[in-house]
């Protein structure tokens, strides 16, 4: 399955039971403190049961994970072989 | 919801502690007729006065007997009990100016038994019940920060090595006990849900009033909140509240899902019971989920830097 924005907010807001209504694609998820650390790798778990994939622990950076778009860039890139 | 009048001069809250029963009693002791001191401990001490130990021969080793080998009846005790405990709260509300006594001391939810022996059918009796997973992140919280764990809590922290697996236990104890009470006594016991209590103050509000037989006045709740200063034992966070809100419903959502799933098998059952809906929990992770979740979040750590 590909991934996108809603079904990234579906999840925060169904199953991490974050309140979605002012977060955008831009905003800051993990070094902010919205997003703390169980629920950032449940995250990461998600993405990787979605995309059929596996994040290695070199791929765990902020420039990856930080923000919607940013997890959005990085799998794409990852899927061009960038 | 039980909607009989009753005429009882004293009236009992029972609820597991952290369960909302500090806010009702600050709600109904605003009343003109109704005196709610704080915490007395007079029903939990009078239980505990009532304890005892099986002999080996299986006889109950306590003052019921050992009295009772004096030629004391049972019943005799308990009424001398019930008199000795109800003549403070009556003297207070004297004091007071009010016609009638509540008693809210958030332990005696682990003496109902005994509290029932004593006050069965001579109260009226209001339960409180939460939902599970509330009670138990407010009652870690409550021990963390008072640094000390309630008498009643040694048991479970005793048999249980994780705080909030013995906390769930102890929930599950005590409004069992609860709840069993109130189906033994119907007509003197009202039971509400303190989520339906922060929803809605003034209409439950009103309700226990017109259980307990008591006439709605105006600005209750107005009353209630505007006076700030705790006296005796007490809940200190409800005082510093204004008003009545919801926002303390739903905290255990910041708890881990692994954290979740090991507290919803001992609560979901109580839970039901309780008419909530039980707690919906995602599959154990595998050993090798487990291990990953683990590295994660030593590199997520290290993004902290």
């Amino acid at each position: 399955m590909q991934i996108n924005p809603d079904l990234i907010l579906d999840y925060f807001g169904n199953e991490l039971f974050i309140d979605t209504s002012e977060i955008t694609n831009e905003t800051v998820l993990f070094s902010s403190g919205l997003i703390d650390s169980f629920n950032m790798i449940n995250l990461i778990m998600f993405i990787e049961e979605t995309c059929q994939t596996k994040i290695t622990p070199s791929e765990i950076t902020l420039d990856n994970l930080d923000s919607i778009e940013k997890i959005l860039t990085f799998l794409s890139d990852r899927s061009t072989g960038d | 919801m039980t909607t009989t009048v009753n005429h009882h001069n004293g009236t009992i809250i029972l609820g597991c502690p952290r369960s909302g029963t500090t806010l009702l009693r600050r709600l109904l002791g605003a009343h003109p007729n109704i005196s709610a001191p704080g915490e007395t401990y007079i029903l939990t001490s009078s239980a505990r006065f009532l304890a005892s130990d099986p002999s080996i021969d299986g006889m109950q080793v306590g003052v019921i007997n050992g009295l009772g080998f004096l030629g004391v009846e049972e019943e005799a005790l308990l009424a001398r009990l019930r008199a000795f405990a109800v003549e403070f709260l009556e003297e207070h509300a004297a004091k007071s100016g009010k016609g009638r006594w509540l008693e809210k001391t958030a332990v005696d939810a682990f003496h109902v038994d005994a509290i029932e022996r004593i006050f069965g059918d001579h109260a009226n009796f209001i339960s409180v019940t939460r939902h599970g997973l509330d009670v138990v992140c407010s009652m870690e919280e409550w021990c963390r920060k008072s640094g000390a764990y309630p008498r009643e809590l040694h048991v479970y922290i005793q048999q249980h090595s994780q705080p909030l697996i013995a906390f769930a236990h102890a929930w599950v104890a005590a409004v069992n006990s609860i709840l069993d009470f109130a189906e033994r006594h119907p007509q003197n016991t009202m039971t509400l849900r303190y989520e339906d209590l922060v929803s809605a103050p003034e209409e439950m509000t009103n309700k226990i009033l017109g259980f307990i037989g008591e006439p709605v006045v105006p600005d209750l709740l107005e009353t209630a909140l505007s006076d700030p200063s705790p006296r005796g034992f007490s809940d200190w966070k409800t005082f510093s509240k204004d008003r009545v809100d919801a926002s303390s419903i739903q905290r255990w959502r910041k708890l881990p899902p692994a954290t979740i799933r090991e507290l919803a098998e001992v609560l979901n059952p109580t839970l039901t019971r309780c008419g909530y809906e039980p707690i919906r929990v995602s599959p154990a992770d595998t050993d090798e989920n487990a291990r990953r979740r683990y590295e994660m979040g030593l590199t997520l750590q290290s993004l902290k830097r």
